[in-house]
């Protein structure tokens, strides 16, 4: 504040020289007014929200301005027997062609873009209740009973003694409006894309077999692999919409382990920009994603580590794009950033793998969301974390940022005995000061609450029948059932 | 995230023009807050200035191509959009108070239990009514929003040197009708380091 008098004052005089006799009065009722600034009601919320709307569109942008250039299938790709000069090949073998292919874009689910269909209330069925984050328990949250036949075993001596935690958290934060309808998305797959892409494929001939007489015909998945050094393998999952790239290993020279040092991890701008590039390089659809960040949990454990020599350093970092519905970020259940996961190998500087490329039509349908601000302020004040009726500590924990997103998260459809892949509208909160509170044992950044009222009866129940943990004894060297004899001996 | 002074932003400018997404994205990490507090003061109303602040961006992305730095800076350019969506919206919707009124001291500042700096602004507000709406604007730009004249030239269209003369000449004419404490609040009225 000091600088900023100082500079107002030499432009002050600047600008009218008689005014330097005034000084000392001058800079006091610049400070005095100084300390009565106005709030302009900033939200960050609005700004981050903004923020993905605008890169969304800006990926629109410039897609658009690509795609007079980019076509599934090129036309030159028809002219391989002449001499390849295209890095793709395809895996299955091709004789010949009756017909050079037609280029363009098939439309379909695989074209990339976002698209949602309207459904009826309920359209899905029962939505399942969610419940606390027994996902990473890690060293604070260990539940150590097993129970077998009733009895309780008698645990090893070996073991840790647990560490039961409860986490108190607050926030400050207002809750965003509440509606009383929720719009649930379910993604669906699209079952054309195959047809389609079967349709081209059976007018090739084939001497070996007539594709052609293949009846309504789609396609399940296929793969393209790079004849190239250290090229990929790209694999379509045409039923589910998934995209996945690995190395294709007979591509790549054999790889001797080596433990990589704290020193060879590359720095979180390099491993984006190197994830950045080969997306850009093979033409992914990243219009529905947020810019890359690099997934960084395992340092925690190097951190906290007594002796760092023998703590397992990760050779393959993961840059995370997360995935962008209607504007809001998608989280998995327990907190995770959910999208696109590129692997980038540290010591090599490339790419290993990239997986969560997936087609994003949806459908929607209406749930009754829930309204009472009490409920959901209660349920975030858990975390979604076990509650100990008597915990070993106790940490507290501040929640930032109260936002609106998604979860998804998988249900099971018994009547079809398939998985459906639901996105909910959630509440989500960030974790204050994160890396000193995950070195109390907890391990979820976000904390992540459903809208849709029917997903959360079973989160009250963790503060109304907190977990009761059963004593045990440390094993003696030969535990007591052991010395019984198991049969009675006859005689 | 807000500006920083170490951040060529003219530059990431132009790599967004070459589609570098995360190049605009720091870009707009960097003016997102400037702008709205550009929007905030001339409207008094948050959702008004969020809507600015979004048509902002919307606009300088279609028109990005369009950017040359050898033309004004980022920070001019990006103020200039700003500043025509403000007068667009204002023609269009007669939403906010006219322009000269935005001005006033806002309602909600608040002034503490000092009377004479609640009396001392009022002065000072009463001393800019007493500007023509050109010179009241650069003094607004200047104070309140921190732009430099060389700024405040390129999203006029004026010359730096002519701004200049035109904040010494309200200045000095105001020196001679208000006292000199209400001469420096009205310097600093409502301004970003009020």
């Amino acid at each position: 504040m000091e600088k900023n008098i100082q500079h107002i004052l030499q432009e002050l005089y600047a600008i009218d020289p008689g005014l330097k006799k005034h000084e000392i009065e001058i800079a006091q009722v610049i400070e005095a007014m100084t300390r009565q600034k106005p709030d302009t009601k900033y939200d960050e919320n609005f700004a981050k929200e903004l923020r993905m709307r605008v890169l969304e569109k800006f990926s629109t942008q410039h897609a658009v301005a690509k795609k007079e250039t980019y076509s599934w299938f090129r036309s030159p790709w028809v002219h391989t027997l002449g001499g390849a000069i295209a890095t793709l090949a395809i895996a299955v073998p091709v004789v010949y062609f009756s017909s050079p292919l037609s280029g363009g874009v098939i439309e379909n689910s695989f074209s990339g873009g976002t698209r949602i269909a309207r459904a009826e209330a309920n359209a899905f069925g029962p939505l399942q209740p969610v419940s606390v984050n027994t996902q990473h328990e890690g060293r604070g949250g260990d539940a150590q009973t097993m129970e077998f036949g009733g009895g309780v075993e008698k645990m090893s001596s070996l073991l840790y003694e647990p560490v039961y935690t409860n986490y108190n958290f607050s926030f400050e934060s207002t809750i965003p409006s509440l509606s009383e309808t929720v719009e649930v998305l379910k993604r669906e797959s699209n079952n054309d894309a195959g047809s389609q892409y079967a349709g081209v494929l059976q007018r090739i001939k084939m001497g070996l077999f007539d594709l052609g007489k293949v009846n309504n015909a789609y396609v399940q998945s296929f793969t393209l692999a790079e004849d190239r050094d250290r090229g990929y393998v790209v694999t379509v999952d045409m039923v589910g919409g998934y995209v996945s790239i690995f190395e294709n290993y007979s591509k790549w020279p054999v790889r001797t382990f080596q433990q990589p040092t704290i020193s060879d991890v590359l720095e979180d701008e390099e491993l984006i920009s190197i994830a950045d590039s080969f997306l850009a390089e093979y033409g992914i659809d990243m219009r529905a994603h947020a810019p890359g960040t690099v997934d960084s949990r395992w340092r925690v454990g190097y951190e906290t580590a007594t002796d760092k020599s023998l703590f397992y350093i990760p050779n393959v970092q993961t840059v995370v794009y997360q995935l962008v519905i209607n504007g809001k970020p998608v989280y998995e259940e327990y907190g995770e950033p959910m999208g696109i996961r590129v692997n980038v190998h540290s010591q090599e500087k490339r790419v290993t793998s990239v997986d969560g490329i997936m087609t994003k039509t949806f459908s929607a349908s209406s749930y009754v969301g829930e309204t009472d601000e009490n409920r959901l302020r209660a349920i975030l004040s858990k975390g979604r974390m076990p509650v100990y009726a008597e915990p070993t500590k106790t940490v507290d924990v501040v929640l930032e940022n109260v936002s609106e997103g998604y979860m998804r998260r998988w249900q099971f459809d018994e009547a079809t005995g398939t998985s459906n892949e639901i996105f909910v509208p959630a509440l989500i909160a960030r974790v204050q000061d994160f890396e000193s509170v995950q070195k109390e044992g907890l391990w979820q950044e976000t904390v992540v609450i459903p809208l849709a009222r029917e997903m959360l009866a079973e989160l009250e129940k963790q503060s109304e029948e907190p977990i009761t943990i059963m004593p045990y004894e440390p094993m003696s060297e030969e535990a007591e059932y052991m010395k019984e004899p198991a049969i009675e001996p006859r005689g | 995230m807000f500006m920083s002074e170490h951040i060529n932003y003219d530059e990431y400018m132009l790599r967004a023009a070459k589609g570098d997404r995360n190049a605009f994205g720091v870009v707009y990490d960097g003016f997102v807050k400037k702008i709205y507090d550009y929007a905030f003061f001339r409207t008094r109303d948050k959702q008004s200035a969020e809507d600015i602040v979004a048509d902002t961006f919307t606009k300088a992305l279609e028109r990005i191509s369009s950017f040359d730095p050898g033309k004004g800076t980022t920070s001019s350019w990006l103020y200039r959009i700003a500043r025509n969506t403000l007068v667009d919206e204002y023609r269009k919707k007669q939403k906010y108070a006219s322009m000269p009124e935005a001005y006033d001291i806002p309602d909600h500042v608040d002034l503490g239990s000092s009377l004479d700096t609640k009396e001392m602004l009022m002065r000072v507000q009463g001393a800019l009514q007493k500007l023509s709406e050109k010179e009241r604007e650069i003094i607004i730009l200047r104070v309140w929003d921190e732009l430099s004249y060389k700024e405040i030239a390129e999203i006029m269209g004026k010359s730096e040197a002519s701004l200049k003369m035109a904040t010494s000449r309200a200045l000095k004419s105001l020196r001679s009708q208000i006292p000199m404490g209400i001469y420096v609040c009205m310097f600093l009225a409502m301004s970003g380091k009020v």
